[in-house]
């Protein structure tokens, strides 16, 4: 394709010909990603600079140069080719339209403003806020930029939690984490809040929104304590940050410049944008290394651009595409299949390829369960399919080896004990969630779910921590369910507004079609949309049990518990625990008051020893005393002996408080090694006549060793223990 | 007008149009290993432009939340210091499953902006892919 003829010629019909400009494949050009549905696009622009700046030059001159008045406001792309991985173009047999129009471009257009921040979308934000800083927008540029960015950043955050997305360490949490520290730090330096303040703006933007996206009005509260908790947390490790930067200051006086990896520390640890340590640099006088902070930042993306580095073949397409791969992984685990098409693709060193079927018994990673595992197997050969995936609608299974005969048919066989073990847990997830609910109330609301083979995790909103008795409680009442043996009551394209009528709960952030699937557990105690694979029968189950109960986020609570023979498993290794500690108290009742009394007679025991201890070090020492020898008025002991180095403090204290006038030299070997200790008492000390620090200085070097000291004590590490009885002897020279 | 009636203008336009007016997908992404967040209006139908399942409708308009975090207007560092980039934004879109193709989008995009949302048509101007070179 050299020019899109057809669509030049449907804009002239519409626009003189002066208005079409030619485009280049960079603007013109949309592909989806390196392979895939791609065409040409037209871009539609707008100037909005006045009749004078027009005189001057054409606007035409100016579409796609990044002038902030001639801008781009909806992009009309063709889909008519296929890109293949060796970069040819193929054209597509269904031709389609998809445009896009900023909405926040188009009402500023619209309300004939000069920026998106002026319109009636974010005014209200920034009046408000502007308000609670006793502030005014529109004065102060500093100030005007951190209001756009509190604005801004509220909405990314409020919308994101909204839609399930926690803040968290990693992927999008992350994103999220430092998109919100962003706005904090900026009203933190120039809008002077030191306390949370985004969550007391989030009402403006529930008011502005809740009837375009409910989800906002729905999960408001949650959103504000989430984001209120993560202030509090950011403003304390911004406090950690600005104490880091001055003991940095301290550190490094004198310099003129802050070290690029410093500042992508304060960047990477503590949230700073770059631009505030910039400005706190300015403050001090010191520039930011920009260079080695970028080459910070940069090695850090191609790390993460590393671990995701995937190279994909084209398909290798066997039967053509007729329709959605048939799901029989409900009815049975296993079938006879075909492969549609398959191609190999390589990340981190590791290849495996990824077969779609005609139908499959596998059920592929949803709704927080885990995909299945399993075989393909034909007469020549076996398939490992490792795990199965949903990748844009496609169930994808990864195969852990290259198909040497595609064409054949296979035998596709489920993992079934991974399928049941999964399901048992899967069933328990939803008997728990009923329950919570009628234990804690019917605030809790699931926020996330695991379930595979070994456990099952489940996170919820829910305002506090949860009680012994009420996890003991839930527990109850699972286990209650799972013993009455309710039947599965299973129901495949139920219109959605048919479910929310038999009471389903249906959960946010999730993508509904417009027919779903319903499991219910009795009508009157659990029902709930879901797509996974359950027992057919709660007794299945066997046994439920909760192994913890803690908070990830502010409102959200996480549950880990094991079902059947995990849950058995668990409760043996207690029991079996409990009876090693009655075996070793010899009780067989009350292990427990046994433990208590243990400690009980243990302190008493820590005391007595503690007593015993100093008695007998006293002892020690006026022994010692008595070898001491007069040397003038001097009492001087030297002595080799064998305690602890640790000990030796304390003993040469005692010892050198035993008369007016006392020098002692302590040494004592250990594992090869020497440890000299000198003391001074007090009269001699403040009298100056001898000093511990420096009778050691000289007679360290005996024991190739050095140390030093005060002047009542002093103590010394050597190498050579051939040197002590030397060492001792010019101690004595010096008195 | 307001923007409320802005996105409302456009939804009614396109519903006048034949085109079924859905909801936005969260802005979220569970099922595509290449996208974090929803980045355009698009994302929610890329297993229609795939081909992997059938459009529920052939004419589709909505209103899509949508994040970024990199890119030439979105770069995170840089929200703020003019009046123009974003995180966050909705994108307005019209969209065709193999059912009408460049006329029906051209001709409309223009009527919209034109006649219902009176800009100076001498203010717009429209690109159209021309290459040197052949593509690819």
């Amino acid at each position: 394709m050299k020019k899109d003829e057809e669509a030049y010629q449907y804009w002239t019909e519409q626009i003189p010909a002066e208005q079409i400009l030619q485009g280049t494949k960079k603007d013109n050009f949309w592909e989806m990603g390196e392979t895939g549905p791609c065409g040409p696009c037209s871009e539609i622009h707008i100037d909005l600079r006045s009749e004078e700046e027009k005189a001057i030059k054409p606007g035409r001159e100016l579409v796609n140069t990044d002038h902030p008045e001639v801008i781009e406001i909806w992009n009309l792309v063709f889909i008519e080719f296929n890109r293949l991985a060796d970069g040819s173009l193929k054209p597509l047999p269904k031709k389609h339209i998809d445009t896009g129009m900023g909405f926040e471009r188009l009402t500023m257009v619209l309300q004939d403003v000069r920026s998106n921040y002026d319109t009636d979308i974010f005014m209200p934000l920034i009046d408000f806020l502007a308000k609670m800083a006793g502030e005014k927008y529109g004065i102060d540029r500093q100030k005007d930029i951190a209001m756009r960015v509190i604005a801004d950043h509220l909405r990314a955050v409020a919308f994101t939690i909204a839609d399930g997305q926690l803040p968290s360490n990693t992927g999008a949490g992350y994103v999220i984490r430092r998109i919100l520290r962003r706005a904090v730090r900026y009203g933190f330096t120039f809008l002077g809040f030191d306390e949370p303040f985004m969550f007391k703006i989030l009402p403006v933007l529930v008011n502005q929104m809740r009837d375009v996206f409910p989800e906002i009005g729905r999960q408001q509260k949650l959103v504000s304590m989430v984001i209120k908790e993560e202030e509090v947390a950011f403003l304390r490790t911004l406090s950690q940050g600005v104490r880091r930067f001055e003991q940095y200051l301290e550190k490094n006086k004198g310099q003129k410049v802050i070290d690029g990896d410093f500042a992508f520390e304060l960047f990477d640890t503590f949230g700073f944008p770059i631009d505030l340590t910039r400005l706190m640099g300015h403050e001090k006088g010191m520039d930011v290394d920009m260079e080695g902070f970028r080459k910070g930042l940069e090695s850090q993306k191609n790390r993460s651009r590393k671990a995701a580095e995937k190279t994909t073949d084209d398909w290798i397409e066997l039967i053509p595409y007729a329709s959605e791969t048939e799901f029989t992984g409900y009815e049975q685990l296993s079938c006879d299949v075909r492969i549609v098409r398959y191609r190999k693709i390589s990340r981190k060193k590791q290849t495996l390829f990824e077969v779609v079927l005609d139908k499959s018994p596998f059920y592929a990673e949803s709704g927080g369960q885990v995909g299945d595992s399993g075989l393909l197997v034909s007469d020549t050969e076996t398939l490992h399919v490792a795990d199965v995936k949903i990748e844009n609608n496609l169930r994808v299974h990864y195969v852990t080896e290259k198909p040497k005969n595609p064409e054949a048919v296979f035998r596709a066989e489920v993992d079934a004990v991974k399928r049941t073990l999964t399901a048992d847990n899967h069933s328990a997830t939803h008997l728990m969630h009923a329950a919570l609910r009628l234990v804690l109330g019917s605030h809790v609301e699931q926020k996330g779910s695991m379930v595979d083979a070994h456990r099952l995790r489940f996170d919820f909103s829910h305002f506090a921590k949860m009680s012994e008795a009420e996890i003991k409680e839930v527990e109850k009442i699972v286990n209650k369910k799972i013993r009455e043996n309710i039947q599965a009551d299973i129901r495949q394209n139920v219109p959605i507004g048919k479910a929310k009528k038999l009471g389903a709960m249906a959960l946010f952030g999730e993508k509904y079609g417009d027919k779903v699937r319903v499991v219910t557990f009795d009508a009157d105690y659990s029902v709930e949309l879901c797509g996974g694979t359950h027992v057919p029968a709660t007794g299945q189950i066997g046994c439920f049990k909760i192994i913890s109960e803690s908070g990830i986020a502010a409102g959200v609570r996480r549950i880990e518990a094991v079902t059947a023979d995990a849950a058995e498993a668990y409760i043996d290794e207690q029991l079996e625990l409990l009876k090693n500690v009655k075996s070793f108290f010899k009780v067989q009742v009350n292990p427990v008051q046994a433990v208590e009394h243990l400690l009980e007679e243990n302190s008493v025991f820590h005391k007595e020893i503690e007593k015993l201890q100093k008695e007998q070090a006293h002892h020690l020492a006026a022994d010692l005393m008595r070898e001491a020898e007069k040397i003038g008025d001097v009492l001087f002991l030297r002595k080799e002996i064998a305690i602890d180095p640790g000990q030796a403090k304390n003993l040469v204290h005692q010892l050198r408080a035993m008369a007016e006038n006392v020098v002692v030299v302590l040494a004592m070997e250990n594992k090869g090694k020497v440890n000299i200790a000198v003391g001074v008492s007090d009269i001699l000390a403040h009298a100056g006549r001898y000093h511990a620090g420096d009778i050691i200085k000289k007679i360290a070097p005996y024991v190739k060793g050095g140390g030093g000291g005060q002047p009542q004590f002093a103590m010394a590490g050597g190498k050579d223990v051939s040197g002590i009885s030397q060492a001792l002897a010019a101690a004595k020279e010096l008195i | 007008m307001t923007s409320l009636e802005i996105r409302n203008t456009f939804l009614d336009f396109f519903r006048s149009k034949q085109h079924q007016i859905v909801r936005g997908a969260p802005i979220v992404v569970k099922d595509d290993p290449t996208l974090m967040f929803i980045n355009a209006g698009m994302n929610q139908f890329k297993d229609v432009f795939l081909g992997n399942t059938p459009a529920k409708s052939p004419r589709v308009a909505d209103t899509q939340k949508c994040l970024r975090v990199s890119g030439k207007h979105n770069d995170l560092e840089e929200v703020g210091h003019d009046t123009y980039h974003h995180t966050m934004f909705e994108m307005l879109g019209n969209w065709s499953f193999g059912d009408y193709f460049k006329k029906e989008a051209i001709d409309w995009a223009w009527e919209l902006l034109t006649d219902v949302f009176k800009i100076n048509k001498d203010n717009l101007y429209v690109t159209v892919l021309v290459v040197t070179k052949r593509m690819g």
